[in-house]
Formats: structure tokens, C-alpha cells, sequence
């Protein structure tokens, strides 16, 4: 058990140096995780009905490449893109449409558009991780605004740290859709949510995003924010309590989109 | 009425000069005479679900704003590339969607977990495109299947006829073992996927392999290419409900989609009197 702990530290890059008894530790000592089944899911979205997940055949390719240990950079990324580009589509679908008459070469028909224009639309990304949504964001939405906010999560105690934020000025007026590629415990999105009311954002304004979640971070957001939308790509069984990383998880995803995962050194025996 | 189809072929180019009394045809009578198409109910959708097993239709949702702002006379040429850009993209993944997977067990940083994936590479899937609308959905297909091969094939209808015409193919050679994702943005009469499905199945290659992709389409070219490729899969963004008799047109429909996602929409003098 200490041994398995080790070594999901390690994979984590958790641990600077580490001295681990690799060549005793097989790979068939961690724990095999299976996926929430249908019934599970079902249950979690009649009890949030402003929960979506997204279906199940757009999301399990790509995301099994995301998740595997041995996808390099490239393909994550390209992977990562795919996936957020969903979201983001469905986001965007959900959003409030109305109603014109509108003429194509052949006649007129009833157009159905999105109620706000792209710049009263505004994404706000939760840094470091967050800003990989930006790229596929501004690709959907060309001219939408881009808030920021830093908290990283001190990674001892697991509570988040608020460090920055730029936000634009009318963003009380604004259709927010706020970003984070995981959602664990909760407690960093919490923190966003929180300065985005301080700002006058009201609830019902507000979707977030985010590829990997789980029951706990759902409840406590929905607990706090009722009326906010949450569109995730798949809730994942297990939230470990003594890192606080989803299982199975993707690891650390801003270390393996932006490319920073730490070199760890895994030397010979235990001293 | 012959008012009527004589603004309608101007707007779709397909009068080369045209005398028309253009001067008498003030743009507040033709909003009265031109006509507004209602889309087709969400029964008379899940009919048509109902009857074509192999169909699917996107979600409304999704694809209403892009579809929109695609349909629209004065929609600039940016703005209709960058949502068709969009609308395909989303087809490509509902397309990607349907592909068979197979499952395997790997490794993520934290553990073991079931991985469920295609159960074909990049290579093994070919995106044959119905030339010339076709090749607009080559710059999406390729961005989410960098590694696919291309394969082409030149089909021209014949404007007075509404007959396809067949010019050219260059396809892979073992075409026969690859999923085909055929793409063409319209679908009216379904005479040109019905020929380039032809051509395909001569090259050997199974219906049950085949997604034919399309932007927009009609009940009658459903119809047609489902009885003669019942099991081939179609995916589109929606049914216009009507599909004109005399230009076999669909409406409202987006005009010539060729023509405006490559900007060779042709323009046209409206001289005096005749």
C-alpha cells in the first residue's frame, strides 16, 4: 500500500528524489479502476439537473488516449483539443437562442440564433490549466472576451490559493463560461465561482467546463451554486484521498499539455 | 410565380445575363412573393428516424445558430467559412462517434483503467469527398484525422438536367479494406452519392463500412440512396423540408454551397428593361 502510494507520487512528480524500491514494485500491484456504469451516471444526472455528460461514444477515444501513461505530448494535446472543442460546442448549444425571420437565396425561414453576440460572451480560464481550453475557445468563438484567474492548489493541504485575476470590467453583463480541465474536490472552482459573484455573475449566467470530474467536486459546486451549469466529458469513480487526484485521472494536465512534467529520479534501493 | 423562379435562378447563378424587368420588382413586393419554408416538425423527424435505422440526425442545439447564419443571402464569405468550418467539425466527431471500437486495458499516471478505443489508426480511414463542395470538409477531416488518406471523385450535375455527371476519381488503392467517410455538403436528389457509392462498391468496398456525411438534405434524397445502400450510415446537420422541382434545389437550403465557401459565387448584371 505505501509502496503503490510511492509510486502514484512518482508518476505525479510529486517527489523531487526519490528513493524507491522500483525493481520490487510490478506494474501489477496498481489498483485496476473501472468506470461508473450507466445506471450510476443516470443517478447523478436526474439528482443535478444542470449536470450534462457528454455522450459516452464522442469521449471514450479520446480520452483513453489522454488518460494512458504513454501518450507523448503531441497527441495529448491534439486530444485534448478534440475533447475541449466538444465542450465547447455543447456549451455554446446551450446557451440562450431567439427567434428571427431571416432570408437565404431561396426564400425566408426561421432563424434560430444565439441570443448574445460573440463579445458578450466571455471565458474565464482558472490558470495554469484552464488556458488550454483557450485555444479551441477563440476558434468557436472568435471574438470572445478572455478572463483570467490564477489559484494554484497548495499541494500538501489540497486547499486552493487565490493569487490573481483580470476580468473585464462589464462582466456582470457577460454569458460566462468558466474552464478547468479537472474537477476534484472542488475547491479551486469554488474559489472562482466565488470572485466571479463578487463581480455581480449571476449563477444562472455562468457554465463551466471541465474534461474529468467526479461525484464529490460535482456536489459541492452544485451545493453552492444551484443555478450554474456543469458540462463535463466523463466523472471519473474515485477521488483519492491522500493526493486528492481523480482515479483513473489523467495525471497532472497542465504538466502534460504544457510539457512541464518533472524529470523525477528514480534511483536504486531505499536507504 | 415565373417572377419567382426567375429571381431564384438569379440568385443561384444560374442565369448568365439576365434582362429582367428588375426596376418594376421592388424589394418590398418580392419579400411578399418569395416564400418563407417552415423546417420539419420534431415528429416528422423522428418518422423519418423511425424509418431509416442507418440515419442520424445532429441535435437541433447545436447546429440551428450555425445553420443560421449559413443560410443567410447576406452572410460574408469569412463568417460562412468559419461556421461551415464548425458544422463540420461537429459532423466529423459524430462520424468519429460511430467508428467500432474495441477495448483493452492500460495504464493512466495513477493506475490501471478500461480503455475503449477506435479500433482503426488514421491510415485506415479514408475521406473520400464528392468533388467539387466536397473538398470544403477536408480542412476540419484533416485536423481531427491528421493521418487519413484522401480519395476524390469529380461528379458534376448537370444544371438543366439535375443528371450527375461523372469526370474523375483518384481513390487508395486497397480502398476495399478502409472505413470511408464520404462527404458532400448537399443532398437533394441523392444522384451524386448514389453514383459515387456505386463507384465505391465497385472498388470493393462494403456498405457497412461507408458514413456518408452531409451538411444539409431532403426526405427524397434520403429516400433514394437508402434504397439503393440500406446499409450504408448517413449523418446530417438537418432536413430541409422541400426539394424544388424545378432546379432540384433544396429549400430554404444554403444556395450553392460551392460556390459560396470557395467565393466563386457569380456576379451578375441586372441591366434595364427588356
Amino acid at each position: 500500500m505505501f509502496k503503490n502510494l510511492l509510486r502514484i507520487g512518482v508518476n505525479l512528480s510529486l517527489f523531487n528524489t526519490t528513493y524507491v524500491l522500483c525493481k520490487s514494485i510490478k506494474d501489477e500491484k496498481l489498483p485496476h479502476y473501472h468506470f461508473l456504469n450507466e445506471q450510476d451516471l443516470n443517478k447523478l444526472l436526474k439528482k443535478h439537473q444542470n449536470l450534462s455528460i457528454i455522450d459516452r461514444s464522442y469521449t471514450e477515444h479520446i480520452l483513453s488516449i489522454i488518460r494512458d501513461i504513454e501518450t507523448d505530448t503531441v497527441e495529448f494535446r491534439k486530444n485534448s483539443d478534440r475533447l475541449i472543442r466538444i465542450l465547447i460546442e455543447q456549451a455554446i448549444s446551450q446557451i440562450e437562442k431567439k427567434k428571427h425571420v431571416k432570408q437565404s437565396p431561396l426564400g425566408y425561414y426561421d432563424a434560430h440564433e444565439v441570443k448574445f453576440e460573440d463579445e458578450e460572451i466571455c471565458f474565464v480560464s482558472i490558470l495554469r490549466s484552464g488556458n488550454a481550453f483557450l485555444f479551441e475557445g477563440l476558434k468557436a468563438v472568435s471574438g470572445a472576451s478572455i478572463g483570467q484567474i490564477l489559484i494554484q492548489r497548495n499541494e500538501d493541504t489540497a486547499l486552493p490559493s487565490y493569487l490573481f485575476q483580470k476580468l473585464p470590467a462589464n462582466i456582470k453583463d457577460q454569458q460566462v463560461i468558466l474552464m478547468d480541465p479537472m474537477l476534484a474536490t472542488g475547491n479551486s472552482a469554488t474559489l472562482a465561482l466565488r470572485i466571479l459573484k463578487n463581480q455581480g455573475v449571476k449563477q444562472e449566467n455562468i457554465t463551466f467546463l471541465t474534461l474529468v470530474s467526479c461525484e464529490q467536486g460535482i456536489e459541492k459546486l452544485f451545493r453552492e451554486f444551484p443555478k450554474m451549469k456543469i458540462i463535463t466529458a466523463q466523472v471519473d469513480p474515485i477521488l483519492l484521498k491522500d493526493f486528492n487526484y481523480l482515479a483513473p485521472g489523467i495525471g497532472n494536465f497542465g504538466d502534460r499539455y504544457f510539457g512541464t512534467i518533472k524529470k523525477s529520479q528514480q534511483s536504486g534501493q531505499q536507504q | 410565380m415565373f417572377k419567382n423562379l426567375a429571381k431564384l435562378a438569379c440568385c443561384l447563378g444560374l442565369v448568365n445575363g439576365t434582362f429582367l424587368m428588375c426596376s418594376q420588382l421592388k424589394n418590398d413586393h418580392s419579400h411578399n412573393k418569395m416564400q418563407h419554408y417552415n423546417f420539419l416538425s420534431e415528429n416528422e423527424l423522428h418518422n423519418l428516424l423511425n424509418k431509416h435505422q442507418n440515419l442520424s440526425i445532429l441535435n437541433r442545439n447545436q447546429t440551428e445558430h450555425i445553420l443560421s447564419l449559413m443560410r443567410e443571402a447576406n452572410t460574408d464569405i469569412v463568417t460562412f467559412r468559419k461556421n461551415a468550418d464548425r458544422l463540420i467539425r461537429i459532423l466529423m466527431e459524430q462520424a468519429l462517434a460511430q467508428l467500432e471500437k474495441q477495448n483493452s486495458v492500460k495504464q493512466s499516471p495513477l493506475g490501471f483503467y478500461d480503455a475503449n478505443e477506435v479500433k482503426f489508426s488514421d491510415q485506415e480511414i479514408c475521406i473520400v469527398s464528392i468533388l467539387r463542395s466536397g473538398n470544403a470538409f477536408l480542412n476540419e477531416g484533416l485536423r481531427v484525422i491528421s493521418g487519413a488518406s484522401i480519395g476524390q471523385i469529380l461528379i458534376q450535375r448537370n444544371e438543366e438536367t439535375s443528371m450527375p455527371k461523372y469526370f474523375f476519381e483518384k481513390l487508395p488503392e486497397n480502398i476495399n479494406e478502409q472505413q470511408i467517410i464520404l462527404v458532400d455538403p448537399m443532398l437533394g436528389t441523392g444522384g451524386s452519392a448514389s453514383m459515387a457509392l456505386k463507384i465505391l462498391k465497385n472498388y470493393g468496398v462494403k456498405e457497412e463500412n461507408i458514413i456518408f456525411l452531409t451538411l444539409v438534405s431532403c426526405e427524397q434524397g434520403l429516400n433514394k440512396v437508402f434504397k439503393e445502400h440500406p446499409n450504408i450510415r448517413i449523418i446530417t446537420a438537418q432536413v430541409d423540408p422541400i426539394l424544388i422541382k424545378e432546379s432540384n434545389y433544396l429549400a430554404p437550403g444554403i444556395g450553392d454551397f460551392g460556390d459560396r465557401y470557395f467565393g466563386t459565387v457569380k456576379k451578375h448584371t441586372r441591366s434595364v428593361q427588356v
